[in-house]
């Protein structure tokens, strides 16, 4: 399947913003929710000027009080709306976890199949310069975890205009978004859109094609991952690059058949290792096929440390394009692979200096 | 428009009805057939029936996991409740809701939660989409006064009030939160507090008066329909059995027998005991169909288990 | 500008509290100043304009006290610790920080001087103080507790929770609301139902005290009658005092032209500027202006100082990293 949705190159904020006025288009059942959707900033930009078009009763400024507001999102659904619930850092649904754990995820379930929830819940992965322990998380494990929730990290316009369409569109259960605030300000281009690799828009997609390695990311990764492997193409690495994009629903034939054609494999995430992605595709990978691989798998993910805000840590917290490329080179060369290395020790101020198109 | 006495009548049959289903409850509980935690409502049946007398099937109620007065009193089927209770694939939710969990969208039951307080939000979402789309619902959310304590009560009464929704907050006071007494819990006092939001406050004392309970329910609604805004009704109640499970509690020391026997007095199913004579025999053949029903009813299967899950 | 009333306190402390209050606004002035250098990589929640809350509160509590700030942390911390060396250290990711650099301007907190912390996220510090208030009354009696929140903490449920329970449990605990009426640009008045916050908390077993002065010694008396009055009737203070963000809420630019700002409100409350006031008061009770030059001078002049050792200071190595994540490294 293509992105049909995208007609020209849109910067993933705009590509918000348009998901955001095609949902409110599309229904009126749509309803925003969230600190700042209706203010003059409107979330980064990406609910700005929703209100004159669709009238302001639409987009619901919000007391600052996550559990009651996520749980009026689920009565709201419940009586026929399709709820938005925008938090601008990922980090302050931590108040909402009753809510959305022992109501939303078991609504449908727990009543033997008598109520879907159809809601969304944007969250933004704060991530950039000095955020700290409390304002840059990236949490979707704790929600991929439950059954019941679907997680989805778009990493590009495309995904995010395909992908949001079909949430609001088509999906019936409640959909948890991790946004990156580090991609907000790339442009996107149509045409270097990854490919999906399924039916719908939540399925993975593929960034790159190869047959040395096989590359699985999440959300900005995937942008890392493409860089390290156009680096790599130039020296004779071949990188699969599969973005992952929905980290709930992962299709196992995708995964083993790059695997399958690699033999080696590296699981590149934006979180914390134990219990995560990574984890979770080793365990794909073990349980359909263990001979499979020809190297063990190398992962790489945040330091198992709450975030510091220090620049000199917090450029060591986070893999960088160096130690990913280095990282893919072990994998595939051995570790005196000879290959030479990016110089790039702050992804962060990449991505702040460079805007695309991507 | 019923006569008094038939409305009386129509009233307590109900009210008998739930209270018989949830003896019958007990009776069996020791069977295993039903292997699901019960809150009974025993003693609190009155309030469900008065407050959903006069809510049409497209009005919604939320309720706590102490639900099966309001599941029977909002017009849910009872063959489905007691296949529900046996775990039962007839049940109402294929046996994966168990007594916390009771709902029926098509009569306006809209669910029930074993967390406490978690419910409240939900009533205040539901009057929200009901006063943008323009539906003319009224909305009650159910709760005790062991949830006024939890944060999301505050969060959802000020959303409530500020956005003047169409919602009737309705708290079940039992003065009992499992077994803590309120002067342990609460350093204010509930209905002033309420009123210092802005909301109006009602206030019923005896809330085995069904007629009263009724009343006001069907006055409080018709101000929501109307577009009035929030309205907030206290109901002073009494549960007769422990908090969990099929027993009586009188010896745990948390409270007397004697508590209990200042109720009885204004019970309704006491206080008409020849009306009460006259039901028996229609409620027992109701309840003996929808035991039946829920024993015939097949157990679900493997099938089932990963059915709905999204 | 508004006339200061004259000061019922005694000179020193009267002075005392305006070098705290001009300590803390020329902190925040420098980095206003040095932000674009880019040395300090933490987002700024600036308190510029409500330092007269954290001053006039930390000095009541005198030291007898444990204190959590909210995100706009800076004069919380500063009036409870007086130490800008390790404030600038911190901003600047420093070893010489409160924290190695690991918490930036949102995590500053300093135990021995009873300063708790503060936190990202909004209401969260209020229950910790709680935790403290409930220590103090059992381990150090006349030892109060306080938690600084905005007033859009109150939104949150858990600030109800924390007054009930504090409430039950008759706790010495303080919760100072400081009342901008702005939930980052969002006024109380889309946010919140009931006509007025401490009317609700009135319905509470605590006593409730207002000051609309922005007077660093209106607040200060304000706060003694409460510690006073909470250690004799063991019931719970809450204060709402009425404040002004000059501010942006991150950032340390001004946004007087935002939508949700309002001129006459700006201009009112820049008239009553808590560092002018307390200024205005001591000039006219006969302290000569050149001294009070002299006593801002050396306050300067040992910000600068701060500021220079936070730039020389190391920056944290990679072992740092993984330090502290556990309480004791497998």
């Amino acid at each position: 399947m293509t992105n049909q949705s995208l007609q020209k190159a849109l910067s993933y904020r705009e590509a918000l913003n348009k998901a955001m006025h095609d949902a409110m288009a599309a229904s009126d059942k749509v309803l925003l929710f969230g600190q700042g959707v209706n203010d003059h900033k409107g979330i980064f930009g990406t609910t700005s000027g929703l209100a004159d078009k669709f009238g302001a009763q639409r987009l619901i400024e919000v007391p600052l009080a996550e559990e009651g507001m996520t749980g009026i999102c689920i009565g709201a659904a419940l009586n026929g709306a399709y709820p938005i619930n925008i938090h601008i850092r990922a980090d302050f649904v931590l108040l909402a976890m009753n809510q959305i754990i022992n109501l939303a995820a078991k609504y449908k379930y727990m009543f033997g199949g008598l109520f879907d929830i159809p809601m969304m819940i944007r969250l933004v992965i704060g991530r950039s310069w000095g955020q700290g322990a409390q304002h840059s998380q990236s949490l979707q494990s704790l929600f991929a975890h439950i059954p019941g929730l679907t997680v989805i990290m778009p990493a590009s316009s495309g995904a995010i205009v395909d992908s949001y369409a079909h949430a609001v569109q088509k999906h019936r259960g409640t959909v948890i978004s991790f946004e990156h605030r580090l991609m907000y300000d790339l442009t996107f281009e149509r045409d270097h859109e990854p490919e999906v690799l399924g039916k719908t828009p939540f399925s993975q997609r593929r960034v790159r094609a190869g047959t040395d390695v096989t590359i699985v990311s999440t959300s900005i990764m995937s942008l890392e991952a493409r860089r390290a492997a156009d680096w790599l193409a130039d020296r004779g690495i071949s990188c699969d690059v599969i973005d992952l994009h929905c980290v709930s629903h992962i299709d196992h034939d995708v995964i083993m058949k790059s695997v399958g054609r690699t033999g080696r494999l590296l699981v590149a995430d934006t979180s914390w290792l134990p219990y995560g992605v990574s984890a979770e595709i080793c365990r794909i990978v073990c349980q359909n096929d263990p001979g499979a691989l020809k190297a063990p798998v190398v992962s790489l993910g945040m330091a198992p440390a709450p975030c510091p805000t220090a620049k000199a840590l917090e450029d060591i917290y986070y893999p960088n394009l160096t130690t990913l490329t280095d990282s893919i080179a072990t994998l595939v060369r051995g570790k005196n692979h000879g290959i030479d290395l990016p110089h790039e020790r702050s992804m962060a101020d990449v991505y702040k200096r460079f805007k695309g198109p991507f | 428009m019923l006569n008094t006495n038939e409305r009386l009548k129509r009233l307590i049959y109900q009210t008998l009805l739930i209270r018989r289903v949830e003896e019958r409850v007990i009776e069996l509980y020791p069977s295993d057939k039903i292997q699901s935690p019960v809150h009974l409502s025993i003693g609190q049946e009155p309030v469900a029936v008065g407050l959903c007398e006069s809510m049409s099937p497209k009005d919604v109620l939320f309720t706590t996991y102490r639900g099966h007065a309001y599941y029977i009193a909002k017009g849910g089927k009872l063959p489905e409740l007691m296949a529900e209770l046996y775990g039962r694939k007839g049940g109402v939710s294929g046996g994966k809701a168990g007594s916390m969990h009771l709902a029926a969208p098509e009569v306006g039951m809209m669910g029930s939660s074993a967390v406490v307080a978690s419910t409240i939000p939900h009533g205040v979402g539901a009057a929200l989409a009901a006063k943008l789309q323009g539906t003319k619902q009224a909305v009650i959310t159910i709760f005790g006064d062991g949830a006024i304590e939890e944060g999301v009560y505050h969060e959802s009464m000020n959303f409530a009030v500020l956005h003047k929704l169409p919602v009737l907050f309705v708290c079940e006071n039992n003065a009992l939160a499992v077994h803590t007494s309120l002067a342990q819990r609460q350093a204010f006092d509930i209905v002033q507090h309420a009123k210092s939001y802005g909301i109006n406050t009602t206030v019923i004392e005896d809330g085995n008066d069904l007629i009263k309970v009724g009343d006001i329910a069907a006055k409080l609604l018709e101000s929501l329909r109307a577009g009035g805004g929030p309205e907030w009704l206290m109901v002073k109640t009494y549960r007769y059995k422990e908090h969990v499970g099929p027993g009586d509690d009188f010896d745990a020391g948390y409270r007397s027998r004697s508590d209990m026997e200042k109720w009885l007095a204004t019970d309704p199913l006491y206080k008409y005991p020849e009306i009460v004579k006259e039901m028996e025999a229609d409620v027992k053949t109701e309840i003996d169909r929808a035991v039946a029903f829920a024993e015939a009813s097949p157990l679900p299967t493997r099938a089932d288990l990963l059915t709905d899950v999204e | 500008m508004t006339a200061p009333s004259a000061s019922l306190l005694s000179a020193d402390l009267s002075l005392s509290l305006y070098k705290t209050l001009y300590m803390t606004r020329r902190c925040e002035e420098t980095i206003v100043r040095i932000y674009p250098e880019d040395n300090m990589k933490t987002p700024m929640h600036m308190s510029m304009g409500q330092e007269a809350v954290s001053v006039g509160v930390c000095r009541a509590i005198g030291g007898n006290g444990d204190v959590i700030a909210s995100y706009r942390s800076h004069a919380t911390y500063l009036a409870q610790t007086e130490d800008h060396g390790s404030f600038f250290g911190e901003l600047h990711g420093r070893t010489n920080g409160t924290a190695d650099g690991k918490s930036g301007s949102m995590h500053l907190a300093d135990i021995p001087k009873g300063m708790l912390g503060s936190t990202g996220i909004v209401s969260a510090g209020i229950p910790v103080a709680m935790g403290a208030a409930f220590a103090n009354k059992q381990k150090s009696p006349g030892r109060v507790a306080a938690a600084f929140f905005g007033d859009g903490a109150t939104d949150e449920g858990v600030f109800w929770e924390t007054l009930n329970a504090s409430c039950a449990m008759k706790l010495p605990m303080m919760f100072v609301c400081e009342d901008n009426d702005l939930a980052v640009h969002t006024r109380k008045s889309e946010r919140q139902g009931f006509n007025s916050l401490v009317e609700v908390v009135r319905k509470y077993k605590c006593d409730v005290y207002e000051d609309d002065t922005n007077d660093v010694e209106s607040i200060y008396a304000l706060t003694r009658k409460a510690i006073e009055k909470m250690i004799s009737s063991g019931q719970p203070a809450f204060l709402n005092i009425k404040t002004y963000r000059y501010l942006e809420p991150c950032g340390t630019m001004q946004d007087s032209d935002a939508p949700y700002r309002r001129a006459e409100e700006d201009a009112y409350w820049k008239g009553r500027d808590c560092v002018a006031l307390q200024r205005k008061r001591l000039l006219a009770s006969g302290l000569a202006e050149k001294d009070l030059l002299k006593v801002e001078g050396d306050i300067n002049a040992a910000i600068e100082k701060s500021v220079a050792a936070a730039k020389a200071a190391p920056h944290p190595g990679a072992d740092l990293l993984s330090y502290g994540v556990f309480y004791e490294t497998p």
